[in-house]
């Protein structure tokens, strides 16, 4: 047969017995005596990589109908769950959605129960939930238990992806034989999009099985967005939009209201981008208000570790020794291991302050 | 946009058909994949356009004044403009804010008020599309080139596939690629397929799963953590940065494949090498080669004996370091390189005597270049690092152990050598590198995050390293006769794995921020 021709579209073309009578032969060497692969022809190619795509689409349709629903609520996210969801619609009547389904189950990658929030918010309102520190055990300088070596205490911190950065060098603060750390951190969520990642029902569940005593949350960065509430779009900044993030933070703290448990809440530093720093000092400004109210709640604020002598971003500052050193990412958003290192600072200090941490150290140190 | 997200696949998708579509008419095709590398980079920041048309017209400008020169030293100066301009443009975006923020602190303390800083995002690819427009004015200096077309020279510096993070192509590779129609017959469609379905398997599963697994844990906290978990820490961040690395390339390679145009080979199972020297035969091997012609040969090479030479490697592995970034860190890494090179080619010479066996090996060939400089082409030669040139290598001892035990001697020694290196790369500090190092053999205790998984991941991917080159391409000879839909299906089929075997959220590549 002779040797394929550019834009020879005569059928059987792929097939391996019209490949065996070319050059590239099963049989056919390399100089160094390997095998030799059979190339194939561009239409070819442009069709496998086309077919490939359709195959991933329909075998991973859930994947794109997640991917569409993370999209900010708009125009383009609406097509773009429409044509997803309707791909999904095709894989699942042909059962095609088995696979992947049987994989995540394998692998143990399957969504997260949903807690009823609001239900258990009505319960600790009732006091269902009970202290059950002995009174002995509480010290009378910060009204919380006593920390030992052999009871640390437990730390939850939680948040978006600045939680990723600023967990490594809140953990470091904290005393090895003290504290018991949980880094808890879900990139890109927030708590305008409980589609994405539902933080109060995740928060829950937390509670349950970890019981932490000190919380450090981070949240902000991605919850300048438009909301959805009962299929009405909330634009992002608007008065109901404020209402409702409002009542989302109130739902959170009031949540982590618990005998025993403190919550340190971060308030963000300035940003690189002046449009974006104003938008996250609108969410600072809702997690001071709603936390004016709950004693249990401090706000603590980033910008003191973070910002310029200004008050406003800085995207160096000098370290302890004078050299300057780089606070932020390149984003001008996430925090450098030194801009961390400050930020954790602050927040350590009120966890610290809250739970005597300083006096229980010394104390341990003095017991050998 | 990143290679392993649904984004770049039907951007990846659009650019095949309609290249294909254009590939008779090849001033269509350059503009059509220019347009596409442009948007492709402008993905991340419109802004960023503007920065590589301004290096593409600028280096082509420098490029056409040096060729038209033709008096030596008019050249040399119009290079040393070029170079100054590239790696002005480098130096400020890469190392402003640390220089204005030195200077700014200097004019507080004298009680000057101190100046207003710019806010300087460090644009993307920006260190890789420098290094190929310096290679591109160099070699034109050197007449191994002559000025491409404008075209050309802006989808050379611009091509999507190796744009953000390399491999570091020459123009002596790429260009000639260009020049010739491209043949819609012979396309290496298994191969590039395997490419790209190992690349993204490397790094969205086994990168991503080691980081959030050990590395990132052990790194972020080495005071946390016992012995067994900094070792596997250490160890995991080996092969970690390896995955990451080696599959974005490995993708790059492979997409640049299924569009017609071939890149160098950028890692040759790096962790099988059994001496430092080989390491870096095998490691990163186009910037190694990069580093090779554009500054070790300049420096000198191996002429003036072997004084000189040792200087020369070791400020080449130094300058290699801080191309990573303005911190100690990295200029330790690249000292530490250095000075391991040096040290085991004295020993090797040392226990062989002045007997120099001329064991050549023709590893690659790059089509079409020739070293101008007779002194350049034997200083290549006796260049101890560098996939594409023949290597001279000191005669090995006599010594009680077999070859075969020697060389598993040497590769467990260089395998250590390198992660100790990789330590200081990875940590963030001089300091938290020396407290893992130093903690290693005396933080005795529990290891939980020392997994089954765990052993059994960095187990494998060392094994991998081992497998005979030849099982493998004759594999991919069988599959290649499989018809073209079977690829098709099998590669869709294996996406869908990798996105269920990976984690929600894909971290950016480890080498995107250099």
């Amino acid at each position: 047969m002779a040797e394929p021709q550019p834009h020879d579209r005569r059928p059987g073309r792929d097939r391996p017995h019209a490949a065996r009578s070319s050059r590239t032969s099963p049989r056919a060497r390399t100089r160094e005596g390997f095998r030799k692969r059979r190339p194939f022809r561009s239409d070819q190619t442009v069709g496998a990589a086309l077919l490939a795509l359709l195959v991933a689409c329909l075998l991973g349709s859930q994947s794109l109908v997640n991917l569409a629903a993370h999209q900010p609520f708009g125009a383009q996210r609406s097509v773009a769950l429409a044509l997803a969801n309707a791909l999904d619609r095709v894989a699942d009547g042909l059962s095609l959605d088995r696979p992947a389904k049987f994989v995540e189950q394998l692998t143990g990658r399957v969504p997260e129960d949903r807690v009823d929030v609001e239900a258990l918010l009505q319960q600790q309102a009732l006091g269902v939930t009970d202290d059950t520190t002995d009174p002995l055990d509480i010290n009378p300088a910060t009204g919380l238990r006593y920390l030992s070596t052999a009871e640390p205490l437990r730390v939850l911190l939680a948040g978006d992806s600045m939680m990723n950065d600023l967990g490594p060098s809140l953990t470091e603060l904290a005393p090895v034989t003290l504290t018991s750390i949980e880094l808890d951190y879900r990139v890109s969520s927030g708590l305008s999009r409980p589609d994405f990642f539902d933080w109060p029902s995740h928060l829950a569940q937390v509670l349950d099985a970890e019981q932490p005593e000190a919380v450090v949350l981070v949240f902000g960065p991605n919850d300048f967005q438009n909301l959805e509430v009962d299929g009405k779009i909330l634009e992002a900044g608007s008065a109901p939009w404020l209402t409702e993030y409002r009542r989302r933070v109130g739902v959170v703290m009031d949540l982590l209201h618990r005998p025993g448990v403190t919550v340190t809440w971060a308030a963000l530093p300035a940003m690189r981008d002046p449009e974006f720093s104003a938008s996250m000092a609108t969410v600072s400004g809702v997690y001071r208000n709603e936390a004016a109210s709950r004693p249990w709640v401090r706000v603590v604020e980033l910008g003191s570790a973070l910002n310029g002598p200004d008050g406003g971003y800085a995207a160096t500052l000098p370290g302890s020794d004078g050299t300057p050193a780089a606070l932020r990412q390149g984003d001008g958003i996430h925090l450098s291991r030194a801009g961390a290192d400050r930020a954790a600072v602050v927040l350590w200090d009120d966890v610290s302050e809250r739970w005597a941490v300083a006096d229980a150290a010394a104390e341990a140190a003095a017991n050998g | 946009m990143l290679f392993p997200t649904f984004t770049f696949a039907v951007f990846f998708a659009v650019v095949l058909t309609v290249g294909w579509a254009l590939h008779r008419n090849r001033a269509a095709w350059k503009l059509f994949m220019l347009a596409a590398s442009y948007f492709f980079y402008g993905f991340w920041d419109w802004r960023f356009i503007g920065l590589i048309v301004l290096s593409t017209v600028v280096n082509q400008g420098f490029a056409t004044v040096i060729d038209r020169s033709e008096r030596d030293r008019a050249r040399s100066a119009l290079l040393v403009a070029g170079v100054s301009f590239n790696l002005g443009l480098l130096g400020f975006f890469k190392y402003y804010g640390f220089f204005a923020e030195s200077m700014r602190a200097t004019m507080g303390r004298v009680g000057l008020p101190a100046p207003p800083m710019l806010q300087i995002v460090l644009p993307i690819a920006i260190s890789f599309f420098t290094f190929q427009a310096l290679s591109y004015i160099i070699d034109v200096k050197r007449r191994e080139l002559t000025p491409a077309p404008l075209i050309d020279f802006a989808l050379y510096l611009c091509f999507f596939p190796h744009l953000v993070a390399g491999p570091i192509v020459r123009a002596s590779e790429f260009l000639p690629q260009l020049q010739v129609r491209l043949d819609p017959r012979r396309i290496d469609l298994t191969g590039a397929a395997t490419l790209i379905g190992a690349g993204l398997f490397k790094k969205v599963v086994i990168s991503s799963y080691l980081a959030n697994a050990v590395v990132d844990p052990v790194f972020n906290n080495p005071g946390r953590h016992s012995s067994l978990e900094l070792l596997a820490g250490v160890y995991g961040y080996a092969i970690q940065i390896y995955a990451d690395f080696s599959g974005y390339t490995d993708i790059a390679i492979g997409i640049a494949l299924l569009v017609g145009i071939r890149f160098p080979q950028n890692f040759n199972r790096p962790y099988s090498a059994a001496s430092i020297q080989d390491f870096w035969r095998r490691w990163h091997m186009t910037l190694s080669n990069w580093l090779r012609d554009y500054l070790y040969i300049p420096l000198g090479g191996s002429r003036g004996g072997r004084n000189r030479r040792d200087r020369n490697l070791f400020l080449t592995m130094l300058l290699g370091g801080l191309w990573h970034g303005a911190a100690w860190t990295f200029v330790i890494w690249g000292a530490y390189q250095g000075a391991g090179l040096v040290v085991e080619r004295r020993l090797a010479e040392k226990a062989s005597g002045v007997q120099v066996a001329r064991r050549r090996r023709r590893i690659a060939v790059v089509p079409g270049r020739r070293p101008a400089d007779p002194d350049a082409a034997a200083a290549e030669v006796e260049y101890p690092y560098g996939l594409l040139d023949e290597l001279d290598a000191p005669a090995p001892a006599r010594s009680r152990f077999t070859e075969r035990q020697q060389r598993w001697i040497g590769r467990f020694i260089t395998f250590n050598f390198i992660c100790v290196g990789w330590v200081f790369f990875r940590a963030d500090s001089v300091g938290d590198a020396l407290h893992i190092l130093w903690r290693i053999p005396f933080a005795w205790g529990a290891a939980p995050l020392v997994t089954p998984l765990l052993a059994a991941t960095i187990a494998a991917c060392l094994a991998v390293q081992f497998i005979p080159r030849a099982l493998t391409r004759n594999v991919l000879a069988g599959l290649s006769q499989l018809p073209a839909w079977v690829h098709g299906v099998a590669f869709g089929a294996f996406l869908v794995l990798v996105d269920l075997l990976g984690p929600t959220g894909i971290a950016p590549f480890i080498y995107f921020r250099f």
